[in-house]
């Protein structure tokens, strides 16, 4: 029901991407990665990563904030377990990795590279106790050129739509990035309990800072864009598309629908599917 | 849509409420029609609600029984989710997955419930299935509780507690039934959980605790609702929500 299209120098078989975080490693249900254009699996790091201590997921009125913090079984287990089941999956296969160091990202990607149909460089996790990589542009243009070197396969770059989106985008354009994610979740505090918790913001809370961010993004460069932030509908699809994006990521709504697609339905502008 | 587990499997889907009532204070007791659920649904199990509203994530409600082609949940309006909820009516749709979790062993002997709140509503599906044994069932204020009488239909000794009116706590009179019986279960407020695994440690019982932790896909792939054991962060939804006590680290409970 939908035209396969080209992204990143991807063919998929259709513009619904599942976001990194919101789908597990990918395969765990594949009646229901089928249906999307590609999957990407969580973000991996080199050694298995607990997490932040709970709670670790709070609503807000038109979103959610999570601080997760990268809980991931690590590099070697992923592509042991995780990746041959994700594989055997007909869907294209996306895994989001994230390294400390030079040293760390050139280990994912020597790893993964010829496993998958393309790497996603999470450059904006906004629950590390560190700066988010995409702050400091010149150093994240920097690791990119050097880990373009390492390989053919397309690499995406998941920056936010807070960070001076557009500047980083053309940036890491001209050294190399095949292709924008645009957002990650927006860093953000909220309270429980009396105390103070910092995480990341998604939901369609988001939304207008992302198409925001998008429609600067596509007028100083023609990079491939992903657009995500809080997608739940048509309408939604809609608007990102004509803000000059060419596909369209799905993050949390997955946690309320994991069964989205076919994406037939509108939301109301309470959040509701009508 | 059904998805397959490796423990049965569960449903996407929107199903029918057939009653709506008034259970305690601010407490709803909520009958579903869904033949398939009720037919997969083991004691210890929950149902994740989308209650609508504009909230983003669903809510997770154990599951309180079940009867032929029904199941029924047990709620307290606490926010802006259950407040929804509490307004559905009859004939009126609620959108859910489920079963989800692993739900309670099937462990042979007596049997000591312990309850604390709305955690009666594990409890109450599982005591329904198992030998005759103890139901102790605490809650702070009198009109909190909700009615299981019928529980001594199953044989098994119901205890009432209120802390407002005796002034006790399901764990202060615990110890007093522990040697009669065989294995613990409990569900209820994680302090509660905390005292029950320590006092079951001591006197080497079984216990089993059904946990909670703020959740959000329901299905294992957020990641969200971890709570720590010895070998680390486990899933509420997938990997619990009930959990051998001795694997529980309660460090920073
Ligand atoms: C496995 C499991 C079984 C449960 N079974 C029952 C039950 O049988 N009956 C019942 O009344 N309650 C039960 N709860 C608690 C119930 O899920 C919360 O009371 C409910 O989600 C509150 O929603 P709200 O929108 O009204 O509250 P709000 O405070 O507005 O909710 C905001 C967010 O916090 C989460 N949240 C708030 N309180 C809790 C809590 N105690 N535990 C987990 N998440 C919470 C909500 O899910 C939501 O994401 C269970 C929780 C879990 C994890
Ligand atoms: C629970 C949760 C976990 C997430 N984990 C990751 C992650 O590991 N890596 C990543 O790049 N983004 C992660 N994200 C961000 C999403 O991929 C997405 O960028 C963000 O949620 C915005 O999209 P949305 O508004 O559609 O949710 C996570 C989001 C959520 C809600």
């Amino acid at each position: 029901m939908y035209d396969t299209v080209r992204f990143a120098g991807l063919e998929i078989k259709n513009p619904f991407i599942a976001a990194s975080g919101c789908f597990g490693y990918g395969w765990e249900f594949p009646a229901l990665s089928e249906k999307f254009g590609a999957v990407v699996a969580k973000t991996i790091t080199v050694k298995p990563r607990e997490g932040n201590s709970p709670p670790r997921i709070f609503e807000v009125p038109g979103g959610v904030i999570n601080r997760v913090g990268l809980q991931n079984c690590g590099l070697k287990n992923f592509a042991e377990k995780h990746l041959p089941r994700l594989k055997k999956i007909g869907t294209t296969v996306i895994v989001s990795i994230f390294g400390e160091n030079f040293r760390q990202w050139a280990e994912l990607i020597g790893t993964l590279e010829k496993e998958v149909a393309a790497l996603e460089l999470n450059l904006s996790c906004p629950n590390l106790n560190k700066q988010i990589l995409t702050k400091n542009p010149e150093k994240c243009g920097n690791i990119v050129e050097k880990l373009r070197k390492l390989t053919d396969k397309p690499l995406i770059a998941k920056i936010n739509a807070v960070d001076s989106p557009a500047a980083v985008s053309s940036l890491l354009s001209d050294r190399g990035i095949d292709a924008i994610v645009c957002s990650n979740t927006i860093p953000a505090r909220v309270e429980l309990n009396g105390r103070i918790y910092k995480g990341g913001l998604s939901g369609r809370l988001i939304k207008n800072f992302v198409l925001k961010a998008i429609r600067e993004i596509r007028k100083k460069s023609d990079v491939p864009i992903a657009a995500c932030g809080g997608i739940r509908g048509l309408k939604d699809v809609d608007d990102y598309r004509k803000a000059g994006a060419d596909v369209f990521v799905l993050g949390s709504v997955l946690l309320r629908q994991p069964d989205i697609l076919p994406l037939e339905k509108n939301i109301d502008s309470e959040g509701d599917i009508v | 849509m059904k998805l397959k587990t490796e423990n049965g499997g569960f449903f996407v889907t929107s199903a029918e409420i057939l009653s709506i009532k008034p259970a305690a204070e601010k407490i709803f007791l909520m009958e579903i029609k869904h033949e398939k659920i009720s037919s997969l649904a083991r004691p210890g199990q929950f149902v994740h609600i989308y209650c609508g509203g504009g909230t983003s994530i669903r809510r997770p409600f154990s599951i309180f029984s079940k009867t032929g082609d029904c199941i029924e949940i047990i709620f307290r309006v606490v926010g802006r989710g259950t407040e929804i909820l509490s307004r559905k009516r009859k004939g009126d749709s609620v959108d859910l997955i489920a079963p989800l979790g692993n739900g309670f062993p099937v462990v042979c002997g007596r049997p000591l419930f312990v309850a604390g709140g709305l955690g009666v509503a594990p409890l109450h599906f599982l005591s329904l299935a198992t030998a005759a044994g103890v139901f102790i069932y605490g809650t702070k204020r009198k009109n909190e509780i909700i009615p299981i009488e019928s529980l001594k239909a199953s044989g098994h000794k119901v205890v009432i507690l209120c802390e407002e009116t005796e002034g006790k706590k399901v764990t202060d009179i615990m110890e007093e039934y522990l040697n009669d019986c065989d294995v613990v279960f409990s569900a209820g407020p994680a302090k509660m959980m905390k005292k029950i695994a320590e006092i079951c440690l001591k006197k080497k019982k079984k216990c089993f605790l059904s946990m909670e932790e703020r959740m959000g896909c329901g299905i294992g792939l957020c990641r969200s609702c971890v709570v720590k054991t010895k070998t680390g962060y486990k899933r509420v939804c997938v990997d619990g929500p009930v959990f051998p006590a001795e694997t529980v680290d309660w460090k920073d409970v």
